[in-house]
């Protein structure tokens, strides 16, 4: 996925609720990829650029990782919210 | 047709970008190609390239691209920045970067081949062969169709496989969907699309034929999960 193309789709997943400025956009998508989480491949069509991002196996761990928590987190909220669910 | 800028029109936001004071270089093209997007997207709704070059030139108005980077830069130049530190907006963001691959994972196949109207002419499970004059398992489905007719992808997915085996399938195709669900497309005449490709659902990826061992110009379509080959039919939509 390239820049603009990330902004749209946090906009219709959000159902426009959600808008990714470019000014948070590009930064973290920089430090990503100088922080090796992210890749990039450029595409050259006319006078422009357009550089493609795709996460590395270490951004991909990284996510897994968050992800992980995240789940931890949402278990224990239900066990605090929910507790004759919970099993 | 989506609309595509001219060099003319390129050039005209390149010196925009540049009386705003962005100078790093990996940034500049980045911001350059992401504005002709703003524009072309609006161009795509009927505005002119002239109503909507302003509105971007009003949207950036201030110190904006400066500012962005100066805060790049900056960002850059962190060296405590570690992973622990990852906010809630760098995981949403490093998500949705992923989120395409990831919703490619999460579909299984569910409409027809052929789009709404199709008929079957030979379902799945055990028939008599009209060939092979015997009684065989029919592994996937037949789906009538005019040699010519586009054939369309059942979901998203990546195309896993282009092969020709005259004797039995003919040309055939196989989308991966995701770790569960595969697609086999048989009997083309036409195909489209490359191995590693990317397709969307509803995407023409051939066009059905005759090209294998058959009586009839149809479409074999399979629905492959995990390795087994199941009944397409369930997976046809409402
Ligand atoms: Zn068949």
């Amino acid at each position: 996925m390239y820049g603009y193309e990330i902004s749209q789709h946090v906009k219709s997943l959000s159902e426009g609720k959600l808008i990714l400025t470019e000014g948070a956009l590009y930064p973290t998508l920089h430090k990503l990829e100088s922080e090796g989480l992210v890749q990039t491949e450029k595409v050259f069509f006319g006078k422009r650029a357009r550089k493609y991002y795709s996460l590395t196996t270490a951004g991909n761990k990284a996510v897994s990782n968050k992800l992980e928590e995240f789940q931890e987190f949402v278990l224990a909220m239900q066990l605090i919210l929910f507790p004759k669910q919970a099993h | 047709m989506s609309a595509e800028l001219n060099h003319q029109q390129v050039s005209f936001i390149e010196s925009f970008i540049e009386t705003k004071g962005l100078e790093y270089e990996p940034l500049q093209e980045e911001i350059l190609d992401h504005i002709c997007c703003m524009i072309e997207t609006q161009m795509n709704q009927g505005v002119t390239f002239h109503q909507a070059s302003k509105q971007v030139f009003d949207h950036f108005r201030k110190d904006e691209l400066k500012e962005l980077q100066d805060q790049t830069i900056q960002l850059l130049n962190q060296k405590k920045w570690t992973m622990k530190k990852i906010t809630l907006l760098v995981f949403g963001l490093m998500l949705t970067v992923v989120t395409i691959t990831w919703a490619i994972n999460l579909d299984p196949p569910k409409v027809s081949p052929l789009g709404e109207n199709y008929k079957i002419t030979s379902g799945y499970g055990m028939r008599f062969h009209p060939i092979l004059k015997k009684k065989k398992r029919h592994v996937g489905v037949d789906l009538k169709a005019p040699i010519g007719t586009p054939v369309l992808s059942t979901a998203d997915g990546v195309i896993e496989k282009i092969e020709d085996s005259p004797n039995t399938y003919g040309k055939y195709i196989i989308i991966k969907h995701d770790d569960a669900y595969q697609t086999l497309y048989a009997q083309l005449s036409e195909i489209k699309v490359e191995v590693g490709q990317k397709v969307k659902v509803g995407e023409t990826i051939g066009l059905s034929g005759n090209s294998g061992m058959s009586t009839a110009p149809h479409l074999h379509y399979e629905v492959i999960k995990d390795g087994k080959r199941v009944d397409p039919e369930q997976y046809f939509g409402p």
